[in-house]
C-alpha cells in the first residue's frame, strides 16, 4: 500500500469513512478483478456471470469500475491500461491533473484508483439527504399491469414473489448504513411514503400467499404498526399521504377484471388517515398506478386507457385533484411513444416530472425519462432521456411493446432537486438475467454511487425521510349528496379532433356508459393497427367493442359548439358528436369520470391542454341556458347495456329475414345463435357474424374475428390506432350498409336505420351484459358467479363507505 | 452569566422595539440619477411620501419628505428630479427638485389620479396620466405650465416613448363587456402635434395592464387576458384569466404579438413593470403576485415573434393562447420580497423593489437584500391583507390574485365574469370593494355563494324552510378564496383580507367641484328622486362611484348616455337632452 493508502486508511480509522472502506474489501476485489481479466477469451455468457457475480461480491466498487469505463474492456484491453483509462476518467471528474503511474503496480494503480473515487463519492453526496426509506424485493413482473396484486383469490395470472424487506438507509458521511425495519419471508412489503410530518410510514404488505396486500403505517419513532385498510380478497397498495390528510391507494376493491387477460385491475380509492370512509374516486377500465403528489396538490399516475383503440400503446400519465375531481390526460395520451411512462414523481420547484418508460408487455422498469409539458403533450414532444440526457432517437419514436428494455434499466426515480435524484437501478440490465436492482444517488447526466444493494433481491422504492411542505389545499366542490356533475364544453369545433368540420355540423352528442367485465372467460385475439392482444369474455366479434356499452342518451350541441350537461356522477363516460343524421362524426376514444358535484370544464374535444380557452369568442350559448339533462334514446335501450339480440336482430326479423333467411340472398340475418368455435365463449347469431364480416381465425386461439375495415360496415376497431383519428373516418358515416339502408333498401324506418348506425357507432358490440349468449360450462359459470358476488360486496362496500362519509360530515 | 443573559434580553428587546417603531416603508417607484460618475437610487415611498436616496452600495444617503404618498419619479438622469405624489384630501402634485440636494424647486397640482410621470429630455416636456378624468398632463418645465391635455386610455398605468411619440397603456376596456371583443388600449400620442396617432387594440379580454416599457424597437406590456365570458368553473388553463405579455412594433405601431407569461401547468399571478437591461438582450418583469422576477431572452423571443406567421401553434391557434410559447427562454428568479414591482437594472445587478416587505433585493442570483426602506406593511393586519389580496399563492396554480380582478387597489368594478350564482351561471360584475366594505353584508354573487355554502352544513327547519343565513365580511372572503381561487382558506387569511377591504373608503368623484356637486348636478339629483330611480338605489343597493364603474347594467351599456338612454327605471318618464345631461353630471357625482 501506498504511504497516502496508509495515510488514507489510518485517517479512516477515526472516521467512518474507513470503517465502510474496510467493508469494501478492495483486497478481495482487487484480486477478483486481476483473475477475471486474465480470462479474457472466454465467452459472452461467462462474462455476464462474472460481472453479475462482481457486482454481487463487491457492489460499490464494480460499480465505480462499470462507469468509469464501461464493462467489456477488462476483457478486451491490457487491466492496467484500464485502471489507468478509470484514473484518468475520475481526475477529470474531479477537475484535477493525472498522477504519475508509471512504475505502479496494478495494486497500486487501483489503490489510487479508489481513493480518487471515494473523494469523489464525497462530493457528489455532499448533499444527501440523511435518511432514505426502500423496499427489497423481487422485481413485479412479468409485465407494467401485470396482476402485481398478486390478489389470493386471483382471477387467473397471479405474480406474488414472496420474500421482501424494508429498510432504511442513514448517511453516515459517505456511507448509508442499512437498518431493518421490517423482513416479510413468507409475504412482501411494498410502496413506502412518507407523511408530510415526516414521522409516519405508510406502506403495503401483503404477509403470506394467503394474504392480500393492505395498507399499514408505522410510527417512525417508536416503530409501532397498525394496519389502515383490511378485507380478505381485495389488494390495498400504492398508498400515498394526500395534503388533505386522506389516503389514495391502488385498490382492486373496483371488483373488475381487464379486458385483455382474466386479471385484477385496481382502480384509486380513498379514506381518512384511519382507514375510514373508504370510497372509490377511480372508475377506469384498467388500472390507474403509480400515484404521486405534486407541489400544487394534484396527483399524477399512470392510466391504462384503450376505449376503441389498442391496449399496447399510450399508457398515460394522469392527474387529478386529491378528491379525485379534474381526472385528465397530463402526458402522452395519444401515439405510439412513450408506449407507458409510470413511475412519475414532479420534480421539486419545477414543472417537470421524472418517470419510467417502458412498455406494455414488460415489466416496470425501463427508461428514465424527464417530462417537461411546457414543450407538448405527446410523442417525443416534451420529453429528454435523462442520465445520461438526450434526445429520443427515431427508434424510441417508434414506440414498442417492450420499449427501453434493452441496455442499464430504471424503476422509481425519487427526485431530490433539480439536478439529482434517487434511483432504484441496475447498470447490467438484462445481461445478468433478470435485472437486479441497487438504490443510487444519480445525477441527470448519469454519474451515480450506489448506496445500497442485495445479494439476492432487488432494492426498490427510495423515499427520502423528511418533513416536507404541505401543498396548499384545493378547496373540494365535490357533494355526496348529489349524484350527478356537469360538463361544461366551450367549443366542440376547437381540438384537433373535428379538424375540417364546417361549423354547425355537430348537432348532438351521445352519452355512452362503459361496463366493465367482472372476469376474463374465454379468449380472442383482436389486431389492428394498435397492436394485437388478448380479448377475454369478449363483448363481440374479436375486434369489436372492448367493453359493455350503455347508451344514456344525448345532449344537445349549440350553433356556436357549445354544450352545458348534468351526467351521472361516479361513471364512466365517453362521448360520440352526432351530425343531424346522427351519425358519429367522431368518438372519445377514452373515457371521462366527474365525482358528484363536480363541474369539469372544457374546451373543445382533444384541445392541446397547453393551451387556454378561447379568447376571441362569444358568452357559449348553452350556459345561457338551464342546464341541459340527457335526453334518453329510447330506442337504444338506455336502461341497461346495448345488446345487438335485444335491439338490432328484431329490427332485422322486422325488415330482413324474409328475404335474408340464409338460402336466398347472403347474408344471413336470421337470429340463431351459434358457437362456431369454442374460445371466445359466446354464442353469436348468423346475423351477427355476417353484417360484422367474421370468419374463424388463423391465430392461436382459432376465435372468431371481425373485419373493422369493411367497405360494408366498417367501425373503430378494438385495436385501432393510438393516435387521433380523423373525423368520419369509421362507423355508420362509411358504412355502405347504412347508405344503402337510407336509400330505401329493406325500407327501414329512419329510427330502425339510427338504431344500426348507433350499433356499428358503439363498435358493434352483440352483448349487453357479459353473461350474455354465453358458451360457459358449468365451472366458468360458476367462476362467473363467484366474482359477480364479490363486485356487489364491493359496490355494497363502496356505498356503505360514501354513506358514512356523508354521515361525518354532519 | 446571569448578567450576559440580561444584555442578551435588553440587546433583543431594543432591536424588537426599534423595528416595530421603525416606519412602515412601501417603495413604489425606483430610478437612478447620476452625478460626478456615481450612480445614485433614488426610491418613492407610497406610505411615507419619502424619496430616499441610496448609494449604489445599498447605503442610505438622505431622505426627503414631500407629501403623503410618493406615486412615481422622473429624472433627467443627472441634476433635475421630478416626484409626483399626493396630499392627505388626495389631490396630486408634482414636485421639482435639484440633485443631489435634492430641494424642491418647483411645485404645481396636477389632476387626480395621476399616476405616472414621464420626463421628455428632448423638448423639456413632463408627461403625467392623471386616471380620476383619465388625462394626460403636458407640462412646459422651462415654463413651468400645464401647457395641454390629452384623453388618455381608460385606467392608464404608464408612459414610453420613442423619438416624437408616447405610448400610454390602458388599464381597462372601453367597452361594454357584453361586446364579442373587450380589451384594453395602448394610444400612442404625437408629442409634437399634441394629438393622438393610433389606438392599439390589445387582445380580446386584456385587461388590468400591470406596465408597459420599451427597448426602442419594441413597446412591452403586461396584461392579464381574462375569460369573462366563461363560467368560472376552474383555474387551469387559465380558464378564468392568464398573464400576458404585450409586444408592439414601435415602426408600425401595431400589436406585433401576446405572448402568455404563465407556463401550461403554472401561472405567474400577472405581470407588472418592467424594464429592459443596458445592454438590451433581457426583458425582466415583476411577477408582484409571486414575489419574482421573471426575465426573458428578447432576441430569443422576437425570432419566435417573427417567425409566427409559418409557425402555427398546437392547434394552429394564436400566440396568446399557447402556453408553451416562451419556453426556455425564460427565467423565474425569486425576489426574497413580496410585492416585487418596480424593477431597476443597477450596473449588472437586477433590483427589485418590493411593496409589502419593504425592501429593495437584489435578485441577479440569489436574492440579497439591497436597502431596507421600511418595516414591512405586512407587519399590519391591514397591509397583511393587500398583500394578501395581491398575492397569487393563494390561488391554484398560483393562476389568479384578488387583485386579478379587483386591481390592485380593490377599486376596479364592473368587469363580468360568469359566477355560479344560485345554481345557475350568471354575468356577474366585480364590484369596487370600497363600497362593499361601507355597506357591510350585501347581496352580492359572493355572499349568495357563501350563504350557499353555510346553507350546506345546516339542517333545514321543521317546516322545511331555509334558515336565514348571515355572512360576515370574512366569510365572504373565504368563500372569494374557495371559489374563485379554488383553494381553502385559513381563518387568518380571511381576517386580515376583511380588515384590508374594511379599511377602503370610496373614491371622491373627480366631478364634485371641492367637495360639492355643480349646479347641474343638483338639477340632476332632483330629476333622479323625481323619475322614482332612488326607489331601487338605496341603503345598500344605492349607486356609488359610478364615475369609475364603467360598463353598466350587468356590463351590457358602456356609457352612463346609454343606460339613460334607455330609459332604465325611469318607468315611462320622458327625459329630455338637458334633463338626461343633468342626470348624467349627478350620477357622474356619486
Amino acid at each position: 500500500m501506498s504511504i497516502k493508502g496508509i495515510l488514507i486508511s489510518t485517517i479512516g480509522l477515526i472516521s467512518t469513512v474507513g470503517c465502510a472502506r474496510a467493508r469494501l474489501d478492495e483486497k478481495g476485489y482487487v484480486s477478483a478483478v486481476i483473475s477475471v481479466a486474465s480470462r479474457s477469451g472466454d465467452s459472452t455468457m461467462f462474462r455476464n456471470r462474472m460481472q453479475d457475480s462482481m457486482l454481487r461480491g463487491f457492489p460499490v466498487l464494480y460499480d465505480w469500475w462499470l462507469q468509469d469505463g464501461g464493462k467489456n474492456d477488462l476483457f478486451t484491453m491490457p487491466l492496467r491500461d484500464a485502471i489507468a483509462s478509470r484514473i484518468g476518467a475520475v481526475c477529470e471528474d474531479l477537475d484535477r491533473p493525472t498522477p504519475e503511474l508509471r512504475g505502479k503496480s496494478n495494486e497500486e494503480l487501483f489503490d489510487i484508483y479508489h481513493d480518487l473515487c471515494i473523494k469523489r463519492r464525497g462530493i457528489r453526496l455532499k448533499d444527501m439527504p440523511d435518511k432514505i426509506v426502500f423496499t427489497k424485493f423481487k422485481s413485479l413482473r412479468p409485465s407494467v399491469f401485470s396482476a402485481t396484486e398478486g390478489l389470493s383469490d386471483a382471477r387467473g395470472e397471479r405474480n406474488f414473489y414472496n420474500g421482501g424487506e424494508m429498510a432504511t438507509l442513514r448517511m453516515r458521511g459517505k456511507w448509508a448504513e442499512e437498518q431493518l425495519l421490517i423482513r416479510s419471508d413468507s409475504g412482501m412489503v411494498r410502496d413506502p411514503d412518507i407523511d408530510y410530518g415526516g414521522s409516519k410510514l405508510l406502506f403495503a404488505w401483503k404477509k403470506s400467499s394467503k394474504d392480500d396486500y393492505h395498507l399499514y403505517e408505522m410510527d417512525l419513532y417508536t416503530q409501532a404498526i397498525r394496519k389502515i385498510t383490511s378485507q380478505d380478497g381485495y389488494a390495498d397498495y400504492e398508498g400515498r399521504y394526500l395534503p388533505d390528510g386522506n389516503i389514495l391507494f391502488a385498490s382492486t376493491r373496483a371488483a373488475i377484471s381487464t379486458g385483455d387477460a382474466p386479471a385484477e385491475v385496481s382502480n384509486f380509492f380513498i379514506c381518512d388517515g384511519d382507514g375510514r370512509y373508504m370510497r372509490r374516486v377511480g372508475f377506469d377500465q384498467s388500472h390507474t398506478l403509480s400515484p404521486s403528489v405534486m407541489d400544487d396538490g394534484r396527483v399524477i399516475y399512470t392510466r391504462a386507457d384503450h376505449n376503441d383503440r389498442g391496449n399496447v400503446f399510450a399508457q398515460p400519465l394522469f392527474t387529478m385533484n386529491c378528491d379525485g375531481t379534474s381526472q385528465s390526460a397530463y402526458y402522452g395520451m395519444y401515439g405510439r411513444f412513450p408506449t407507458t411512462v409510470i413511475h412519475s414523481r414532479q420534480i421539486p420547484g419545477t414543472e417537470r416530472v421524472m418517470a419510467v418508460l417502458t412498455g406494455y408487455h414488460s415489466p416496470q422498469h425501463g427508461k428514465l425519462a424527464i417530462i417537461d409539458v411546457e414543450r407538448g403533450r405527446n410523442g417525443d414532444e416534451g420529453i429528454m432521456l435523462a442520465a445520461p440526457m438526450r434526445k429520443v432517437s427515431d427508434t424510441d419514436r417508434r414506440g414498442a411493446d417492450t420499449y427501453g428494455q434493452f441496455g442499464d434499466q430504471f424503476q422509481h426515480p425519487f427526485p431530490l432537486d433539480e439536478d439529482s435524484f434517487l434511483v432504484s437501478y441496475s447498470p447490467l440490465g438484462y445481461d445478468t438475467g433478470e435485472p437486479r436492482f441497487g438504490i443510487y444517488w444519480m445525477n441527470t447526466d448519469g454519474d451515480r454511487e450506489l448506496l445500497a444493494s442485495d445479494r439476492e433481491l432487488s432494492c426498490n422504492q427510495p423515499v427520502v425521510i423528511a418533513s416536507r411542505k404541505k401543498p396548499r389545499l384545493r378547496s373540494s366542490r365535490v357533494d355526496y349528496k348529489k349524484e350527478t356533475g356537469r360538463y361544461m364544453m366551450q367549443d366542440i369545433y376547437a381540438g384537433s379532433s373535428l379538424k375540417g368540420i364546417e361549423r354547425g355540423t355537430v348537432k348532438k352528442l351521445r352519452i355512452v356508459e362503459l361496463i366493465f367485465r367482472n372476469t376474463g372467460i374465454g379468449k380472442q385475439m383482436a389486431s389492428g393497427p394498435g397492436g394485437s392482444s388478448v380479448v377475454t369474455t369478449p363483448v363481440g366479434t374479436a375486434g369489436a367493442s372492448w367493453d359493455v356499452k350503455r347508451v344514456l342518451g344525448t345532449v344537445e350541441v349549440m350553433a356556436d359548439g357549445s354544450a352545458y350537461f348534468e351526467v351521472p356522477a361516479r361513471t364512466p363516460l365517453y362521448f360520440q358528436a352526432l351530425d343531424s343524421l346522427d351519425r358519429v362524426v367522431a368518438t372519445m376514444r377514452s373515457w371521462s369520470t366527474l365525482q358528484p358535484g363536480e363541474e369539469q370544464g372544457c374546451v373543445g374535444c382533444h384541445e392541446s391542454h397547453n393551451t387556454t380557452p378561447l379568447t376571441a369568442s362569444l358568452r357559449p350559448v348553452a350556459v345561457m341556458r338551464p342546464v341541459d339533462t340527457v335526453r334518453p334514446e329510447t330506442h337504444l335501450m338506455p336502461e341497461k347495456g346495448f345488446s345487438y339480440t335485444e335491439v338490432i336482430q328484431p329490427i332485422l326479423d322486422r325488415n330482413c329475414v324474409r328475404c335474408h333467411n340464409g338460402r336466398d340472398n347472403t347474408p344471413n340475418l336470421l337470429g340463431t345463435l351459434t358457437a362456431k368455435e369454442h374460445s371466445s365463449k359466446r354464442r353469436f347469431s348468423e346475423s351477427y357474424l355476417a353484417l360484422t364480416h367474421s370468419r374463424l381465425s388463423g391465430n392461436s386461439t382459432g376465435a372468431l374475428v371481425g373485419n373493422p375495415d369493411h367497405p360494408e360496415v366498417n367501425w373503430t376497431g378494438s385495436m385501432s390506432e393510438p393516435e387521433v383519428m380523423e373525423p368520419y373516418s369509421a362507423g355508420s358515416a362509411t358504412s355502405r350498409l347504412i347508405r344503402r339502408l337510407r336509400d330505401g333498401h329493406g325500407k327501414l324506418s329512419r329510427r330502425e336505420i339510427a338504431t344500426i348506425a348507433a350499433w356499428i357507432d358503439l363498435g358493434v358490440p352483440f352483448v349487453g351484459n357479459y353473461s350474455e349468449a354465453n358458451d360457459w360450462n358449468a365451472q366458468e359459470m360458476r367462476n362467473w358467479d363467484y366474482y359477480s358476488h364479490k363486485r356487489n360486496v364491493a359496490d355494497d362496500e363502496d356505498k356503505k363507505g360514501v354513506e358514512a362519509y356523508v354521515k361525518s360530515l354532519k | 452569566m446571569k448578567m450576559s443573559l440580561r444584555k442578551i434580553i435588553i440587546t433583543v428587546a431594543i432591536a424588537l422595539l426599534s423595528a416595530s417603531c421603525r416606519p412602515v416603508g412601501v417603495p413604489d417607484s425606483l430610478v437612478t440619477v447620476t452625478d460626478n460618475g456615481k450612480e445614485t437610487v433614488l426610491v418613492g415611498d407610497r406610505e411615507s411620501g419619502k424619496v430616499w436616496t441610496i448609494t449604489r452600495n445599498g447605503w442610505k444617503r438622505g431622505s426627503t419628505s414631500l407629501c403623503r404618498s410618493v406615486t412615481d419619479i422622473a429624472t433627467d438622469g443627472k441634476h433635475r428630479v421630478w416626484v409626483l405624489g399626493s396630499d392627505d384630501n388626495g389631490d396630486c402634485h408634482v414636485y421639482e427638485l435639484e440633485y443631489p440636494g435634492m430641494n424642491t424647486t418647483n411645485r404645481m397640482r396636477v389632476g387626480r389620479g395621476a399616476s405616472s410621470i414621464a420626463y421628455d429630455a428632448g423638448d423639456g416636456r413632463l408627461w403625467i396620466t392623471c386616471r380620476d378624468k383619465d388625462e394626460l398632463w403636458e407640462i412646459d418645465i422651462m415654463r413651468w405650465s400645464v401647457v395641454g391635455k390629452l384623453k388618455t386610455p381608460r385606467r392608464a398605468v404608464g408612459i414610453t416613448m420613442r423619438g416624437g411619440l408616447l405610448y400610454i397603456a390602458g388599464g381597462l376596456p372601453e367597452c361594454a363587456a357584453t361586446d364579442s371583443v373587450s380589451s384594453a388600449f395602448v394610444y400612442v400620442f404625437d408629442k409634437r402635434r399634441s394629438a393622438l396617432r393610433e389606438k392599439i387594440a390589445l387582445p380580446n379580454g386584456s385587461t388590468l395592464t400591470g406596465g408597459i416599457t420599451s427597448d426602442g424597437r419594441y413597446a412591452y406590456v403586461t396584461h392579464t387576458v381574462s375569460h369573462y365570458n366563461l363560467p368560472a368553473i376552474r383555474p387551469e388553463q387559465g380558464w378564468i384569466a392568464s398573464s400576458a405579455l404585450s409586444v408592439i412594433d414601435m415602426d408600425s405601431m401595431r400589436l406585433a404579438a401576446t405572448v402568455l407569461l404563465d407556463s401550461p401547468e403554472r401561472g405567474v399571478g400577472g405581470g407588472g413593470a418592467m424594464t429592459v437591461s443596458p445592454d438590451g438582450e433581457e426583458l425582466a418583469i415583476a411577477l408582484p403576485g409571486m414575489g419574482k422576477v421573471m426575465t426573458v431572452d428578447l432576441d430569443a423571443m422576437i425570432r419566435r415573434i417573427e417567425a409566427l406567421d409559418t409557425l402555427a401553434t398546437a392547434d394552429g391557434r394564436p400566440a396568446y393562447e399557447d402556453a408553451g410559447f416562451m419556453h426556455g427562454i425564460k427565467k423565474i428568479l425569486p425576489s426574497g420580497g413580496r410585492g416585487t414591482d418596480k424593477l431597476l437594472y443597477l450596473e449588472d445587478r437586477l433590483l427589485a423593489a418590493n411593496l409589502y416587505s419593504g425592501d429593495i433585493t437584489d435578485v441577479t442570483s440569489t436574492p440579497e437584500r439591497f436597502k431596507k426602506i421600511g418595516r414591512a406593511l405586512t407587519t399590519r393586519r391591514t397591509g397583511a391583507g393587500e398583500a394578501l389580496f395581491a398575492d397569487a399563492a393563494l390561488s391554484f396554480q398560483n393562476r389568479l390574485s384578488c387583485a386579478s380582478c379587483h386591481g390592485r387597489d380593490g377599486g376596479i368594478d364592473a368587469l363580468t365574469h360568469m359566477l355560479p350564482v344560485d345554481t345557475l351561471y350568471t354575468p356577474r360584475t366585480t364590484m369596487s370593494l370600497a363600497s362593499v366594505s361601507a355597506e357591510g353584508p350585501s347581496e352580492g354573487a359572493i355572499a349568495r355563494m357563501a350563504v350557499a355554502e353555510k346553507l350546506k352544513h345546516v339542517r333545514k327547519t321543521r317546516g322545511g324552510a331555509e334558515p336565514e343565513i348571515k355572512v360576515s365580511l370574512e366569510d365572504r372572503c373565504a368563500e372569494a378564496i374557495r371559489s374563485l381561487l379554488f383553494t381553502e382558506p385559513t381563518a387568518n387569511e380571511s381576517r386580515n383580507l376583511a380588515a384590508y377591504i374594511r379599511s377602503l373608503r370610496p373614491a371622491v368623484s373627480p366631478y364634485l367641484k371641492d367637495g360639492k356637486p355643480s349646479r347641474r348636478a343638483e338639477s340632476g339629483r332632483r330629476i333622479f328622486e323625481d323619475a322614482g330611480c332612488a326607489s331601487c338605489h338605496s341603503g345598500q343597493t344605492s349607486l356609488s362611484a359610478l364615475w369609475l364603474n364603467a360598463p353598466y347594467m350587468k356590463g351590457s351599456m358602456y356609457t352612463l348616455d346609454e343606460v339613460i338612454d334607455s330609459g332604465h327605471g325611469t318607468d315611462g318618464v320622458r327625459l329630455d337632452s338637458i334633463m338626461k345631461r343633468d342626470l348624467k353630471e349627478y350620477l357622474l357625482t356619486l
